[in-house]
């Protein structure tokens, strides 16, 4: 009999948790808005479209656009390489071509609101669109979704165009920049498929506070973008793209050429606030 | 007697007014609008619809009336089908359009194939956002239509037809209450019918149903850059699948001009205010090209031909020419394949489509 008095109770306890559960205001969390800022630099400047600034070789160089995907944008919990995530954004785009000099300065700003306050060890950033999603196509989705974007998808490699750098140089050291036409001095970096995606880790003590907007702001050294080892596609032995030989990234046999922009684009990352 | 003035002096105040009182004239009209759901088998994106300007089989026939009808301009003479007809891939055949009195405007007449999935920006400076902003424009251009929206509505309102079509497609209980709002709300729902049927033979030999001729699939390669041992001719760039454009605006060599304050049309940069807009244009998606000479923003190319050897030549210098506007050294066989590519993106059965032809 005992044994049935405790059943009983038993059920009785957990009805009335269960009801207690559903007429209670859900438990919400200390949480805040955090705003990602991302800034192009060239060196120390900040850069700006249409502005000249000088390249690794010494030719007189300008940029036109510049943007790229960003994804699985985490906060680490633990600076471990399997620390618990809270995840802010699956997948976003970065323009950053500006070319208003104080729109520049201002950068791009991705704003999260909701994240839990705390402490964290350090944020995780994808470079370009990761592999599961890199199977989708633009038509795939709604025609006012990140992913829709059909100038940012290539049919010859499969994939989307992950990041993209327009520029033109004084190619001919002329002291002029020409676009168009028979001498036209264009540049055209794009890079994508699965090989070149970057993941870029950044240990830092992240504090948030409830209730208080906390902004990271994200640099990114369009100068180191262009560096390189290769002595193949290093002509000049300067430590810099020959931009001259190499005036763009559209097809499989540049595809080294992009996956090192693509590292050298995470690897100039750094975070500020 | 005393209370009796006051109520004659209203009736008769009323009188003096002229003005008829239409409230709820048309609530005898049935109003049963019928939900209409976009329906290709293509690979296109879920068109955007506005939340207030849903698909109604009623919204559709009224917008398709309305686009055939000439009662939107000054002297009756023109419609939106004066500069977009359907046999053209709703283009004109003119290097500009002309308007009332033929007067000549200042651009050629853009496709309206697929325009409902365009979200960024409409004419070829994109200075509309959507299409029920864009149909607003060109009644009051003195280029074009050259009429004034109050008398637009006054003539729908006194129409023996209109009113009651409107009733159907919106719900309206009076004749008062016709708009321009609700005019090109009408002409927007049925813009957003124009939609590839799905049969050119560049998207049946994607669904597996036919083969490229070898010049058409060279040309595919061409225009893709597909293999890597074939010439990219960069059309894809700008011409992205599936509605072969990438919505964006550019620059693609037209003039040489030195300075970038110096473009004779700004294009874009007339709506941004970004002198590097200056000389851009909406990149047009070109499913029907075949059918949509001349081309260009000012129609100055007659032909394909014409256009594969503007862009293998590298156009004319500018500030703000696209990087990849540079010559591509294609040779004359290869110019012919990319054109052979072009034409399996004609859609015959959407240029003979009852639904989309004049209902007058």
């Amino acid at each position: 009999m005992k044994k049935y008095i405790l059943m009983f109770s038993a059920l009785l306890v957990m009805t009335a948790y269960s009801c207690v559960s559903e007429d209670e205001d859900p438990v919400i969390e200390p949480s805040t808005t955090v705003d990602l800022v991302f800034k192009a630099k060239y060196g120390t400047e900040t850069a700006q479209m249409q502005e000249e600034y000088v390249y690794g070789d010494g030719k007189d160089i300008k940029f036109i656009q510049m943007d790229f995907f960003v994804s699985n944008i985490t906060l680490m919990q633990e600076n471990s390489p399997n620390s618990p995530e809270i995840e802010l954004r699956e997948i976003d785009f970065v323009s950053l071509s500006y070319t208003d000099a104080a729109d520049a300065e201002a950068g791009y700003t991705i704003s999260i609101d909701k994240v839990p306050a705390g402490t964290y060890a350090g944020i995780k950033i994808g470079i370009g669109v990761p592999a599961d999603l890199n199977r989708t196509k633009p038509e795939d989705y709604g025609s006012n979704d990140v992913l829709f974007q059909n100038s940012h998808y290539w049919e010859g490699w499969s994939s989307y165009i992950f990041a993209k750098i327009e520029a033109a140089a004084d190619l001919n050291n002329d002291d002029d920049i020409v676009l168009g036409g028979a001498e036209s001095e264009g540049l055209s970096y794009h890079t994508g498929t699965d090989a070149v995606y970057q993941e870029v880790i950044i240990p830092q003590d992240i504090v948030l506070t409830e209730g208080v907007n906390f902004t990271i702001d994200l640099n990114l050294d369009l100068d180191q973008v262009f560096k390189t080892t290769n002595d193949l596609h290093d002509v000049n032995n300067d430590g810099y793209l020959d931009i001259e030989t190499f005036r763009g990234t559209h097809t499989d046999e540049s595809l080294d050429i992009a996956k090192k922009m693509m590292q050298n684009l995470a690897n100039s990352i750094t975070l500020d606030f | 007697m005393k209370k009796i003035i006051p109520i004659l002096l209203f009736i008769f105040l009323l009188a003096c007014t002229g003005e008829q009182s239409n409230m709820g004239d048309l609530l005898e009209e049935p109003y049963h609008p019928i939900p209409v759901k976009i329906a290709t088998d293509l690979p296109f994106p879920k068109m955007v619809i506005p939340t207030d300007n849903p698909f109604t089989e009623q919204g559709i026939a009224l917008g398709r009336r309305l686009f055939y009808d000439p009662i939107l301009s000054v002297d009756s003479t023109i419609s939106c089908s004066s500069c977009h007809h359907l046999a053209n891939s709703f283009t004109d055949k003119r290097s500009v359009s002309l308007g009332v009195n033929q007067t000549p405007g200042n651009r050629s007449s853009m496709s309206l194939l697929n325009i409902g999935y365009h979200l960024s920006g409409l004419f070829w400076d994109g200075r509309s956002s959507t299409l029920e902003r864009q149909a607003l424009i060109p009644v009051e251009d003195p280029l074009e239509m050259k009429e004034v929206w109050p008398q637009v509505v006054k003539k729908l309102k006194e129409h023996r037809a209109y009113p009651a079509l409107f009733r159907q497609a919106f719900g309206i209980s009076d004749r008062d209450s016709i708009q321009k709002e609700l005019v090109v709300k009408a002409i927007a729902q049925f813009e957003r019918t124009l939609i590839s049927s799905g049969t050119s033979k560049y998207d049946r030999v994607k669904k597996g149903l036919a083969t490229y001729t070898p010049n058409e699939a060279m040309g595919e390669d061409l225009f893709f850059d597909i293999t890597a041992d074939v010439k990219d001719a960069e059309c894809g760039n700008c011409h992205n699948a599936p509605f072969f454009t990438t919505f964006e605006y550019a620059n693609n060599g037209l003039d040489d001009v030195s300075d970038v304050t110096n473009f004779k049309d700004k294009g874009r940069g007339k709506v941004t205010g970004d002198i590097y807009d200056n000389g851009k244009f909406r990149i047009p998606g070109i499913r029907n090209i075949a059918l949509t000479a001349p081309y260009m923003h000012d129609g100055r190319f007659e032909t394909l031909e014409e256009v594969l050897e503007h862009y293998d030549t590298g156009g004319h210098p500018s500030p703000t020419v696209h990087p990849l506007i540079r010559p591509l050294n294609l040779t004359a066989l290869e110019k012919q394949q990319i054109i052979a590519f072009l034409h399996t993106l004609t859609d015959t059965v959407f240029v003979q489509n009852d639904a989309y032809s004049n209902p007058f």
